[in-house]
């Protein structure tokens, strides 16, 4: 979606953020105590992800360092977050430059 | 011998009365760390949502801490009411797993485990070293019987 698409379309103020608001991404950080099969049943548990798309997620945690394993609004960025500390992982928050 | 297999819709758990009281001790010794002022223990347990923002991460404390406090306290009082269980349900099992998983977090952070110093249950071992690697083998059975 880009800013300027909008040319016609008048943007309605009761709607602040909805073109302007830069989407938050969560990421996942690679740690060195935590089970490659844990991190894996997370990703599956809180984020409904299929077994494959969990362990590719979670092989990019290891080999990479980090994965972007959800992404929304500040709000959701932060309950994913906090569901994610809850169960031991290091998950950090950023815009998506 | 498996730990815990899958079994009538939930789990079997096959550990030795030594492993219950171990797991009891450590339940023991985790609630009161929560509990203590000792942060640095237990930081790995809150970790930060914004590593390059002090101020929103700041508030991300202020609302998240306690939250999450008193949901590990709430596993734990689950946990501790199972620990002698034989069968498990599968909402038990999985409290099973988030707290040895924070236990082994909570140990990991103490003995500065890395990339490079990983600890292994070799003789020289000490005995949290033991305790880390044994907490590992489990949690690595229950998810496996978990079918993950």
């Amino acid at each position: 979606m880009s800013e300027e698409s909008g040319a016609e379309h008048e943007a309605d103020p009761s709607e602040p953020g909805i073109l302007l608001d830069t989407p938050w991404i969560v990421l996942v950080w690679n740690d060195p105590i935590n089970l490659m099969e844990y991190v894996a049943w997370v990703f599956q548990k809180l984020f409904g992800f299929s077994k494959s798309k969990a362990n590719r997620l979670m092989m990019d945690v290891h080999e990479k360092g980090r994965a972007v394993v959800s992404n929304g609004s500040r709000e959701q960025a932060e309950a994913d977050v906090m569901r994610l500390h809850e169960h031991g992982l290091w998950a950090t928050m950023q815009q998506d430059k | 011998v498996r730990r815990f297999k899958p079994h009538s819709g939930g789990i079997k758990v096959n550990i030795s009365d030594d492993e219950r009281s171990v797991l009891r001790q450590l339940s023991d010794e985790y609630r009161e760390l929560l509990l203590s002022e000792k942060t640095d223990a237990t930081r790995r347990l809150f970790p930060t949502a914004y590593p390059t923002d002090p101020a929103a991460n700041a508030a991300f404390i202020a609302t998240s801490h306690d939250l999450l406090l008193s949901k590990r306290l709430d596993n734990l009082d689950v946990f501790e009411r199972s620990l002698n269980e034989r069968h498990l349900r599968m909402d038990q099992a999985e409290v099973w797993i988030g707290i040895i998983n924070d236990i082994r977090l909570v140990i990991g952070t103490a003995l500065d485990v890395s990339e490079d110093n990983r600890p292994s249950a070799a003789d020289e071992a000490d005995y949290s070293e033991i305790v880390y690697e044994h907490l590992g083998y489990m949690l690595g059975d229950l998810l496996a019987a978990l079918g993950t």
